[in-house]
């Protein structure tokens, strides 16, 4: 995939949303940014060609199948169980 | 059965690494001691070096590696997450995904490869465990109990975020958990966010600044943020946050809850922010010890173990000790998740349990990283030029109490590291507790942090009752309890916010938080015979059995792992003295201490 490496992943930002370390506000780039360069190689030519590449693919994975997926589930059964049941008794799912 | 096990946590934050062998547990290690980065959630790959060289071991001699959690579970919990909230997370999803599909979810490959490219020889097999059951062993497995009720509380791992287990002979059972997004960590954490703290490092602040105000917000909390039921179990209503959906822990319904917007990180600290504090703080004690007591039905223990981010709530930790739900409480000194490479390590190795029968832990008092002996030192401050003075321990011992006693800030670096993050008198800063300017000093001119912050005493374990409330040893600084009547003065009632800060509450004032509250170490001869003395000494000396103990570094940065390091923070700051090992070193003898820029540019703020 040529995307974050783990030796990287110290500076990536921590999934956002979904998990909790994402959620740290500032963790986004929390070491400082690499050194600005002016003039882009073939090889960052081809990275950033292969990034957008990706996205798209993200996007269309997103849209044709994590929303229809998603809103169907919801409606047989939330896959986070959200809901708030002030009359239950218990929340604990016994192991 | 495997006898050598190295545990590997890695990935999230404070990743580490913990070395188990025949005679128990060998070395464990946070990276962030070694690469200086705080919470570093790079592969330990120092910390993997630092354990087997502690061990004089290679790969070759390790039976199984033993990962901290599920990777392949976890993201199926982050694509349900997705699915759930989708279409209204794309944001998140195009950032986050990239790394999933790239490597994270064949993390144990990667762990593979990396442990291979350290040339230490060939990686046998990588085993995984769930994360809520490397929590649970970190707690129950070297715990002194042959058997126990076990809870973790944490933010999330994979689905878990809570999990309720039997420790017994055979090894740990679940009985019942509580899966994401209903957390008490994130919970703490949203309000840590909204006060304007740091997620994930910021909570102590948190629970600091809860004591200076009142929690008007409980009943708000109790209504619309979470749904506790009598058996301690619980829902968020997620509606109200925003974690599952963008960047942020809360958002516009939080803000417009509790009547404003988040403080700015590092804006003036108002009463509002104590309030939320003590407000997020009592339903977090409420549902704490509602799950105490849950566990005590379900499994009929009468001693409690605790892991997991939130069993680093020492107030939370107190109310359970308090209410007197167990006999005894036992809290895995690294409660977070770099225990998890601990508890990981011990459950591939399942060695039988020897400890329990001698009546004690098997944490090696959490001294379980590196040491340097006086020969490294020597040569160290030879080769620099550093003038010295080389003592006796005992004669080190009553000098350093003397400096104390005279109102000396003493940087106190002995024996093997701490691992977890307390410094429990290995890597310590110490100080009198009878000055009330002290906590000041400490905070601004050693610590460089905010004023409201309180420090931990360190007691002689045989004189604690004397000085605070305690119905058990405290010996990871985990149990906050009351200072004893008998040592507190009369307060002014009238002060109000960090005004309080200014009143002397009690005979050890340092120490004595404004509810005069303290997060205790009861320190015996047994876990650490040089603390034991200095305290003795100190006690000869003033007539008082109790010290300031603060980790050894300065505001966002890891605490110190290596003479060099301790020496820089030395001269950093205000230190008076620094005692390593048995050289004593003075402040006015150093040469001027020259660097280029501002050193405090290149620690971020925590």
């Amino acid at each position: 995939m040529g995307t974050a490496r783990p030796s990287t992943a110290r500076r990536s930002t921590e999934p956002h949303g979904t998990e909790p370390h994402g959620t740290e506000p500032h963790g986004a780039e929390p070491h400082g940014a690499e050194p600005r360069r002016t003039a882009r190689t073939d090889g960052e030519r081809l990275d950033a060609a292969r990034r957008t590449g990706l996205q798209l693919l993200l996007l269309l994975v997103y849209l044709l199948v994590f929303t229809p997926v998603g809103l169907v589930a919801r409606l047989v059964r939330d896959p986070l169980d959200r809901a708030v049941d002030r009359s239950a008794a218990s929340y604990w799912i016994t192991s | 059965m495997a006898t050598t096990v190295l545990g590997i946590a890695a990935y999230y934050h404070d990743s580490a690494a913990a070395l188990v062998g025949a005679d128990g547990i060998a070395a464990a290690a946070q990276e962030e001691r070694f690469s200086r980065r705080r919470q570093d959630p790079a592969f330990p790959a120092q910390a993997v070096r630092y354990c087997l060289d502690e061990a004089g071991m290679t790969l070759d001699d390790v039976d199984a590696i033993a990962y901290y959690e599920d990777p392949a579970r976890k993201f199926r919990r982050v694509l349900a997450t997705y699915a759930a909230t989708a279409p209204h997370t794309w944001s998140s999803f195009r950032e986050v995904m990239p790394a999933w599909l790239g490597w994270k979810a064949r993390t144990l490959d990667t762990v593979r490869k990396e442990l291979r490219g350290l040339g230490l020889g060939d990686v046998p097999p990588v085993r995984r465990f769930g994360h809520h059951e490397s929590h649970a062993a970190s707690a129950f497995l070297p715990s002194p109990y042959e058997s126990a009720a076990v809870l973790c509380v944490d933010g999330v791992g994979e689905w878990a975020t809570t999990s309720l287990w039997h420790g017994t002979g055979d090894g740990l059972r679940p009985l019942a958990e509580l899966r994401f997004p209903h957390s008490l960590g994130l919970l703490y954490s949203a309000f840590t966010y909204f006060c304007g703290f740091k997620v994930d490092s910021g909570e102590y602040k948190l629970m600091g600044l809860a004591p200076y105000g009142k929690p008007v917000y409980a009943r708000l909390i109790r209504e619309r943020l979470i749904d506790l039921k009598p058996d301690g179990s619980f829902h968020l209503d997620t509606d109200w946050f925003e974690f599952l959906h963008g960047h942020v822990m809360t958002g516009r319904r939080f803000e417009e809850l509790f009547g404003g917007p988040r403080r700015e990180p590092e804006a003036a600290l108002t009463e509002r922010e104590f309030d939320l504090a003590a407000s997020v703080q009592q339903v977090t004690e409420e549902v704490m010890v509602r799950l105490a007591r849950t566990a005590r039905e379900r499994t009929g223990e009468r001693r409690l173990c605790l892991a997991g981010g939130v069993a680093l709530n020492c107030v939370a930790n107190g109310r359970i000790v308090e209410e007197g739900i167990f006999d005894e409480v036992w809290i895995q000194p690294a409660a977070g998740d770099a225990g998890g490479a601990l508890g990981a390590a011990l459950l591939a190795q399942r060695a039988p349990r020897r400890h329990p029968r001698q009546g004690r832990d098997a944490m090696r008092s959490s001294r379980l990283g590196p040491g340097f002996d006086d020969r490294r030192i020597g040569a160290y401050f030879d080769a620099h030029a550093i003038p010295y003075t080389r003592l006796s321990s005992e004669e080190l011992s009553r000098r350093v109490a003397d400096q104390l006693a005279d109102g000396k800030v003493v940087g106190w670096f002995q024996g093997r590291m701490e691992f977890g993050p307390r410094a429990l008198g290995g890597r310590s800063i110490l100080g009198d507790p009878r000055n009330p300017a002290m906590q000041s000093v400490m905070n601004q001119k050693i610590k460089f942090r905010e004023s409201f912050r309180p420090f931990a005493p360190i007691v002689l374990a045989e004189d604690a009752e004397e000085y605070f409330k305690l119905s058990q040893p405290s010996p990871y600084m985990l149990v906050v309890a009351q200072v004893a009547e008998q040592q507190r003065l009369e307060s002014d009632g009238d002060a109000r916010g960090l005004d309080r800060l200014r009143t002397a509450r009690s005979t050890i004032p340092a120490v004595t938080h404004v509810d005069h509250s303290a997060r205790i170490q009861t320190v015996t001869a047994q876990a650490d015979p040089r603390l034991h003395r200095l305290l003795g000494d100190f006690k000869e000396r003033t007539g008082c059995p109790v010290l300031v103990n603060t980790s050894f570094n300065v505001r966002g940065e890891p605490i110190v792992a290596t003479p060099e390091d301790a020496y820089r923070c030395f001269m950093r700051t205000d230190i008076d003295t620094l005692a390593i090992g048995g050289f004593l070193l003075a402040k006015a003898d150093q040469p001027a201490w020259t660097e280029e820029g501002d050193w405090r540019d290149e620690i971020p703020l925590d």
